[in-house]
């Protein structure tokens, strides 16, 4: 069984604090969604678990089945099963999606260029994408809708065990809300992943059902519950939350 | 398609049909270098093959009224000094894509806008492992004209680019759209240069031009690399895409063919 241990985690960037021994275990089959305010950390937290040298890590340790992955490069640490799904997809002006995947996937020893295609049209179905999509540049030109569907049809290729999807509902419509959070669902189903929701809002979590909801604020988590605590944050704000810290 | 093969300083093979004329005047006492002439008289596209070293040449582009001409021009250079002009007339249009790869060039285009309403649409693809330098002059001499021009650069290794570019507008040259880009990936910032450069003085224009000069973007990087990507196929893909940017998907596989990419 994988799993992603975050164990006293302190993060700065520019020489400010924003991750305070922070701790949290995804094991797989488990959905977790954090919850908080803007400027929390959220974000941050996301990027640093993939590696992102824009910050610096004061202390604490990541480990992926119980070894450190610190030390690894962000693309190591991809391979291994980790994926993110970004807040703002960038876009990668003159490299397609199609060039992107291959490359991502070329290395693998049970790659086939049929198989490859029937599946990523597959997926792009299921996602009501345009088929054209996959031979464009990469976010180039999408809407935000479009982009965050393609970071869902990335996962699906890439096959991970550890998801984490970093406010994946922003910039989304009500029908893609919906088509976004039943495919994650689906593929949760089949795969049985350990899936971090990071967002701001409970309508996500009514398709992306969580086990375990956390409050995340000032850089560490002050509340965990089951899914009424998402329901309770839609209810009351953060504020009492706030003031209970 | 109308295709030239130039080897060193002339015409190796040219295969066109009469919708483009092509002249070649070889070197003699008057003149020190050998020029061709390619005059587009209706529409057509053309693909120029080269293969050049330690030489210099001359081309002259002309593009007659309300043609729609097309270039595609391929060329491997080494020790090369090249002086291009262009000759666009009324309302005639030139969509000009160039890719060159190698070491040492020096090159002078220079692009005159003589007639009402004359386009161009101009990409330039350098891949340096030399020293390179392009000085790029554009005179708009008459209203309503339009050029978009790009100038792309990959320095490897020791390579060096420099870009000029100057659009020059000159007063009473009304309705006139610039549109002018420069932009070298470098991980050496200090071999190579960008002078962009916009000479106005007309009120009645549109003109915008950028310059970036640097490696490639970190966040691009981080994004390919979390996708399982390691650092230097993330860093040719990137390049590659950059490369192959602005050019028509049509054209992509003639380029592939003809450049020895490594990261293909």
């Amino acid at each position: 069984m994988h799993k992603l241990e975050i164990k006293d985690l302190c993060v700065d960037i520019d020489e400010k604090q924003i991750l305070k021994n922070f701790n949290l275990t995804l094991k797989e089959g488990e959905i977790h969604a954090i919850m908080g305010p803007n400027g929390t950390g959220k974000s941050t937290l996301s990027k640093v678990i993939m590696g992102d040298s824009e910050y610096t890590i004061k202390s604490g340790d990541i480990l992926y089945d119980d070894e450190s992955i610190m030390s690894l490069p962000t693309d190591e640490r991809a391979r291994k099963g980790i994926f993110l799904g970004m807040q703002m997809p960038i876009e990668l002006e003159g490299v397609t999606n199609a060039d992107l995947l291959k490359t991502a996937l070329h290395d693998k020893d049970d790659f086939k260029l049929m198989s490859f295609i029937k599946e990523l049209n597959k997926h792009v179905e299921d996602l009501s994408m345009d088929k054209e999509m996959i031979h464009r540049s990469v976010n180039l030109g999408f809407s935000g809708g479009e982009r965050k569907k393609n970071e869902i049809l990335q996962m699906y290729m890439l096959k991970p065990n550890i998801i984490i999807l970093d406010e994946i509902d922003s910039g989304l419509d009500v029908d893609s809300l919906r088509i976004v959070g039943e495919n994650v669902m689906n593929y949760y189903k089949e795969r049985k992943p350990a899936i971090l929701v990071i967002t701001h809002y409970q309508r996500l979590l009514n398709y992306i059902k969580p086990d375990f909801v956390h409050i995340l604020y000032d850089g560490s988590i002050i509340k965990s519950g089951d899914a009424s605590l998402g329901l309770e944050i839609e209810e009351n704000g953060y504020d009492p939350l706030k003031e209970v810290e | 398609m109308n295709t030239i093969i130039i080897e060193d300083d002339f015409i190796k093979n040219c295969s066109c049909q009469k919708n483009i004329e092509i002249n070649e005047t070889l070197k003699n006492e008057l003149f020190s270098v050998n020029t061709i002439e390619i005059h587009f008289k209706e529409n057509g596209k053309l693909c120029i093959k080269g293969n050049q070293k330690e030489t210099k040449l001359k081309i002259i582009y002309s593009v007659d009224p309300n043609v729609k001409a097309e270039i595609i021009d391929m060329r491997k250079l080494s020790g090369v000094k090249i002086a291009e002009e262009y000759h666009l007339k009324e309302k005639s249009e030139l969509h000009i894509i160039k890719f060159y790869e190698g070491f040492d060039l020096k090159k002078q285009d220079t692009i005159y806008m003589e007639e009402k309403g004359a386009k161009i649409f101009y990409v330039l693809k350098s891949l340096a492992s030399g020293k390179q330098r392009y000085n790029t002059m554009i005179y708009h001499r008459n209203i309503d004209t339009s050029c978009e021009i790009y100038h792309h650069g990959v320095s490897r290794e020791k390579g060096c680019i420099s870009f000029d570019v100057t659009n020059i507008i000159e007063k009473g040259m009304k309705n006139t759209y610039v549109e002018q880009q420069n932009r070298i990936i470098t991980s050496n910032m200090k071999l190579c240069k960008i002078n962009p450069n916009l000479i106005v003085d007309e009120q009645d224009v549109i003109a915008n031009h950028s310059a970036h000069l640097g490696d490639v973007d970190n966040n691009e990087l981080f994004y390919l690399m979390t996708r399982g990507i390691n650092k230097e196929d993330a860093r040719n893909l990137l390049i590659r895409g950059f490369l192959l940017d602005k050019i028509k998907e049509e054209d992509i596989s003639e380029i592939k063919d003809f450049i020895s990419f490594d990261w293909r």
